[in-house]
């Protein structure tokens, strides 16, 4: 097809989007910057004339806003840092492995039938909030309310449909023949998948890999409800900073926001060509 | 009474680059073909004859040059203006309409009343023998209704031009002929003057009047199909045309007292006066169709060869001869045909002879005119 | 397959080939065990993803609907002990509860709008990148940068712009002179829900409708145009119709997750003010863990997932073989 320039309404049209998309993002990262003296001064300041670290220190050492007057802030937000790197991280692993070998039995060895994606969906429509409900009671039981064990096999659960389908649209793309002729070659059917096939979608794994982990590292309800005392991830934290007794800590908050958001738009830009892909559990292809 | 009429479609000079003219796609084009006449532009896959449709329908603009119809230059007319149909080789049928929405759509969109619409679409549906399937969805149909399709959705809107893109290439062999019979039928039956974009030398044979050989973005010679066939203008268009393709003999022209002669071993043809000033002897070729040698027993002929291989072919047969080192295809009835190994004497029909020079490798019959 | 070598082979017996000869084609048990050996591997691959599902979704979900005939809460002994109570909890959700109810006809509002703002405007971008300009790959990243954005940070970062001393009332006072208390009224409060999704998904439908248009196939567009059809009806009658698919994936998707939507009403206005801005996830969330009628909330949540599946299943009908894939 012929392309065509822009005019310039389109331009305008494109200009305005991006300011629209940005502004947000300008907004939290300019608070995070912040003095308390700025954070909810009226008029609002849009650019802080004295930008300063001391949100992001108080994160790690709560007592470092005290120099500012603003106090309440009793837990450091290192515990939540370290309970989503290590949640997102073993869940994302776990399930991209299990994903890995689900996909290459959907791709190769089960006739697809008109319900399974159905089936497979199914367990990305139940409300959340109402699969909390039998999970804190079942994990009362069994111990593994407040655990990391009990919030990764969680986000396992939940994110291996998925890794499941975003793989196996992978796993489609790569011809039979390489892997049957590693077979006639004498490799076992495992071997032959993971020395021919594993490596041939390795594109595709760490796409996988990134896409699971955004979805991990974002959760926030499943976190909510089976965590107490003895587990944190970044998105609960966040919440506490609102029902601080000081009222919001806006910078503080801010700080934290832009903390968790900067490696998910990281990992975001270096999958950005299988994103569509992933959100629509392969359905939309490249 | 036609040469009275302007050609229908005249390119002139036509040129197209892409990537600021680093690769030349159609390279001075200039070709003319006449109402009701049926033009098959032939050459290997890259030539530029997809390209040429494309300027000539208006998707592609040409980087120089001139496209007139009736006369008239349609390059400031946007595609969808020019009273020109193109049927691509995959169809591009709208899988998401019913055959009769398809066929009715050049004329929706241009705003036909609606009586209108359904009268035309309903000729041309019986025309093309798709009336059964008027109420079908495209995407159940089979490859030759969506090639009926294709074409039926072009001729309603009652094109001036019909441009066909290797309209058979995709069809399956039996297909091919029906649709081949079809095609021709309705060349008579609307008088439509088509041009047809194929690599299938038999194709263009069996339905073009006059035939385009394009090779590396070049014309190779635009003429009637006979001529193109037993005179081609340029040895790429011998070698490209028929199979076997036409014979090229390496010889000499020898020129006594304005008698030309070709010599090539014990080969001495006549060749046509004109061959101009020039060197009394010169290197040059003959072309020969496989069919346009005789075989004879050894003592009558001026040539002899030594016959090396022989397919046969049911009622003829190929056959491979040696003729001091050169190779030449003939033809000969299966059952009375020589044997590897033996020699045989070459008669060649001396109307059906080509001659062409050995630098521009051009016929010298164009290269006089 | 196997069946076919075996009777082959049998037919050799019979006929009375060389032992010699019959080595080499595989004997019958061997094909059968070759095949059973490939059922095996087959389910061990399956295995480890099904046990999961069982136990982290299926189990749950059983006992999620064995609740739902109870009227048990925590407050009431074990679970064990609660007494069937058949369909008492459907029947009190879909007469009695004005707020069940409610929160279903909302959360439907509220796709219908975000979905149509999110297509429309998703869509209208996708088309102007179909065009050539200067810093295009740069621009359709960050044009993709709110959906890689937590969805409580979007929540929090919205709720920091709609301070009633925050930039966007700045700006609404240059503009109109007065400023709403956004997160005071039922309808404001509203668009704010909406403005955050809307800025959160609507690149992921300029994404998917880039990815759509740009595989469709050229020469249908161009057979249009060469019929006569301006830019404006290729657009509409050729270039539409054939996006269809990705159109309702994108769509059935997005239903899904407005369905589920949580984390930024709960971060924005938590249903309020009062229950106007309440949705279903956030309703079964109040039931449960507010006011631990975890039976009530069980039973709620099921006919939210029937509603979906039957929503789901219906939409997708006319694409499900592209989201297969192609058949075998």
């Amino acid at each position: 097809m012929n392309t065509r320039p822009l005019t310039p309404l389109l331009a305008l049209i494109l200009l305005v989007a991006l300011v629209v998309t940005l502004f947000p993002i300008f907004w939290i990262v300019m608070t995070a910057l912040k003095p308390p003296t700025d954070w909810n001064a009226a008029p609002a300041i849009w650019i802080p004339s004295e930008p300063t670290l001391i949100n992001f220190l108080t994160l790690f050492d709560p007592e470092a806003i005290g120099a500012f007057g603003v106090g309440g802030i009793s837990e450091s937000a290192t515990a939540a840092v370290f309970g989503s790197i290590l949640t997102s991280t073993c869940a994302t692993l776990i399930s991209v492995g299990i994903g890995f070998f689900a996909a290459i039995g959907l791709s190769r060895y089960t006739r697809v039938n008109r319900f399974t994606p159905l089936f497979i969906l199914s367990g990305r429509m139940f409300p959340p909030a109402a699969i909390a409900v039998p999970f804190v009671i079942i994990f009362s039981a069994i111990q593994l309310i407040d655990t990391y064990v009990g919030l990764i096999a969680i986000y396992v659960a939940i994110t291996l449909p998925f890794a499941t389908w975003m793989l196996k649209s992978f796993v489609d793309e790569v011809p039979r023949e390489v892997e049957e002729a590693a077979m006639i070659d004498g490799q076992s059917r495992l071997m032959a998948h993971l020395t021919v096939t594993a490596p041939l979608i390795k594109g595709g794994l760490f796409a996988t890999t990134l896409f699971i982990f955004i979805l991990n590292w974002s959760e926030f309800l499943f976190a909510l409800v089976l965590s107490y005392s003895n587990i944190e991830t970044i998105p609960i934290r966040l919440a506490k900073y609102v029902t601080a007794t000081a009222g919001t800590l806006f910078g503080v908050q801010a700080a934290l926001a832009v903390l968790a958001m900067a490696p998910l738009i990281v990992a975001g830009f270096l999958i950005q060509k299988h994103l569509a892909r992933g959100m629509t559990f392969g359905a939309v292809k490249r | 009474m036609t040469h009275t009429d302007p050609p229908k479609l005249e390119l002139v000079a036509l040129r197209k680059e892409y990537d600021g003219g680093e690769v030349v796609a159609v390279e001075n084009l200039s070709l003319s073909v006449q109402p009701g006449e049926t033009l098959a532009i032939l050459g290997p896959s890259g030539c530029g004859k997809s390209t040429t449709l494309n300027m000539i329908v208006g998707i592609e603009t040409p980087t120089s040059g001139d496209i007139l119809i009736d006369g008239v230059s349609v390059l400031d007319q946007p595609a969808g203006r020019r009273s020109v149909g193109l049927v691509f080789q995959d169809y591009a049928v709208f899988t998401h309409m019913t055959v009769a929405q398809n066929l009715a759509f050049g004329l929706k969109v241009r705003g036909v009343a609606k009586p209108e619409i359904a009268r035309a679409v309903g000729e041309t549906a019986h025309m093309l023998g798709l009336t059964g399937q008027l109420g079908l969805r495209a995407s159940r149909l089979g490859g030759s209704e969506l090639q009926r399709v294709a074409i039926g959705r072009t001729l309603v809107t009652k094109p001036a031009l019909l441009l066909l893109d290797e309209p058979l290439s995709n069809l399956e062999t039996e297909m091919r002929a029906a649709m081949r019979r079809e095609l021709r039928r309705l060349q008579q039956e609307i008088g439509l003057t088509i041009i047809y974009v194929t690599h299938d030398q038999i194709e263009a044979l069996s339905l073009a009047q006059q035939i385009a050989v394009m090779s590396h973005g070049k014309l190779r010679q635009c003429a009637p199909t006979d001529v193109v066939y037993e005179q081609p203008a340029h040895t790429f268009v011998a070698g490209f045309i028929g199979a076997p393709p036409m014979n090229i003999l390496h010889g000499a022209f020898e020129t006594r007292a304005g008698a030309s002669t070709f010599v090539a071993g014990s080969v001495r043809i006549d060749a046509p006066g004109g061959l101009g000033p020039g060197p009394s002897h010169r290197r040059g070729l003959m072309g020969v169709r496989p069919d346009a040698i005789t075989l004879a027993t050894p003592a009558e002929g001026a040539a002899t060869a030594t016959v090396r291989r022989i397919e046969p072919l049911g009622a003829e047969a190929v056959l491979t001869l040696d003729m001091n080192g050169q190779h030449l295809a003939a033809t000969a009835p299966a059952r009375n045909c020589p044997s590897e190994g033996d020699h045989v004497a070459l008669m060649f029909d001396h109307d059906r002879v080509a001659f062409f020079d050995a630098d521009s490798l051009r016929n010298l019959k164009e290269l006089s005119a | 397959m196997p069946q076919e070598i075996a009777i082959s082979d049998l037919k050799g017996t019979r006929l009375g080939v060389p032992a010699a000869d019959r080595t080499s084609a595989p004997s019958p048990t061997g094909a059968q065990r070759a095949a059973r050996k490939r059922a095996r591997f087959a389910r061990g691959l399956a295995a480890p993803g099904m046990v999961i599902s069982v136990f982290v979704l299926v189990v749950p979900l059983l006992v999620a609907l064995a609740m739902s005939f109870t009227t048990w809460s925590p407050t009431r002994g074990s679970l064990l002990d609660a007494g069937f109570e058949g369909l008492f909890n459907y029947e009190e959700l879909l007469v009695y509860d004005t707020r069940f109810v409610e929160a279903v006809a909302r959360t439907l509002t509220l796709s219908v709008i975000c979905l149509s703002l999110e297509l429309a405007i998703g869509l209208g971008l996708a088309v102007i990148f179909l065009r050539e300009f200067k810093g295009k790959s740069v621009l359709f990243s960050t044009l993709l940068t709110p959906m890689m954005v937590m969805p409580v940070v979007v929540g929090y970062t919205f709720w920091m712009l709609f301070q009633s001393n925050g930039p966007i009332n700045q700006i609404s006072m240059i503009l109109f002179g007065t400023a709403p208390e956004w997160f005071r009224s039922a309808f404001f409060a509203w668009i704010v829900v909406i403005v955050t999704e809307v800025w959160h998904w609507t690149p992921l439908f300029f994404l998917i409708m880039l990815s759509g248009l740009n595989s469709l196939p050229e020469n249908p567009i161009r057979a249009a145009v060469i019929l006569g059809a301006s830019p404006r009806q290729v657009f509409w009658r050729v270039v539409l119709p054939m996006l269809k698919p990705v159109i309702i994936v994108a769509l059935v998707i997005r239903a899904m997750e407005i369905v589920k939507l949580f984390d930024e009403v709960f971060i924005l206005t938590r249903g309020g003010p009062s229950t106007s801005t309440e949705t279903i996830s956030l309703y079964i969330y109040k039931l449960a863990f507010q006011d631990f009628q975890l039976a009530y909330g069980a039973a709620a949540a099921f006919l939210v997932l029937i509603g979906t599946l039957l929503m789901v299943h219906f939409l997708l009908a006319p694409v499900r073989d592209q989201l297969l894939g192609e058949p075998r």
